[in-house]
């Protein structure tokens, strides 16, 4: 899956392998936390879930279970942990202070 | 009753991240609309449209009950959706559903239509809130 029009610009790799990514959100002059939202800058639930999909090239079949345990700013740094399970992959999202911000299982191919 | 065009001024997400077009049906517990992407969207993004349909449930009693303003607004917590075919088109219709709630926290389905076929479907989870915080 390649960048959608919602995220280019949105956020930088700093690193990347199978089973982990880490990235960079940009500021918050980005035209998605302008529009999510106006007075409340935040980056939304689906793209938590659209971003490590398209760094790794993955297209999601189901959303099998996502919770949104915490709101995301711009400008954080944000680590992707991938761990594959019987029925799919389960991501986990934290924050630079090891946070947990998301945590999803979903079905991709 | 405000008419279903000045319900779209309710939605607080804005373009690009606003992906309802018009509001179709608002009733108490069912709404369904428009909704248009750029692109083909992702699953993601569906469910996105979906917890956005629901912002047009009015659920006049639940709201009152919980002692919720109408503008509050929802903040998502959880979801789950799977597609059932999947569509390169960028406009569909979005039909969401209450099931429950519990004070501020609501739930409840959606299913996306390309014409008369359900393309995607799921749940989602959402508290709503005023200024940042939860009721």
């Amino acid at each position: 899956m390649s960048q959608t029009y919602l995220s280019k610009g949105l956020y930088n790799v700093i690193s990347q392998s199978d089973e982990r990514v880490e990235i960079e959100l940009t500021d918050a002059s980005h035209p998605i936390f302008k529009a999510h939202f106006e007075e409340m800058p935040l980056l939304p639930g689906f793209l938590q879930i659209d971003i490590v999909a398209e760094i790794l090239g993955k297209e999601i079949d189901a959303i099998t279970s996502a919770k949104f345990v915490q709101k995301i700013l711009p400008d954080e740094r944000l680590t992707y942990t991938i761990a594959p399970t019987k029925s799919g992959i389960r991501v986990k999202l934290t924050n630079s202070s090891n946070e947990l911000c998301g945590d999803f299982k979903l079905k991709w191919n | 009753m405000p008419d279903l065009n000045e319900l779209l001024t309710y939605l607080p997400q804005k373009d690009p991240v606003g992906f309802v077009k018009s509001v179709l049906v608002s009733e108490e517990h069912l709404s369904r609309a428009t909704v248009t992407f750029e692109s083909a969207p992702t699953l993601s993004m569906l469910s996105e449209a979906g917890a956005q349909t629901s912002i047009f449930l009015r659920l006049t009693e639940e709201k009152k009950a919980a002692n919720v303003p109408p503008r509050a607004m929802g903040m998502l917590v959880s979801v789950k959706s799977k597609w059932l075919q999947k569509s390169e088109k960028r406009s569909f219709e979005v039909e969401s559903r209450y099931i429950s709630n519990l004070d501020s926290f609501f739930i409840v389905s959606f299913s996306v239509f390309d014409g008369e076929t359900v393309v995607a479907e799921g749940q989602v989870a959402a508290v709503l809130e005023q200024n940042g915080e939860s009721l």
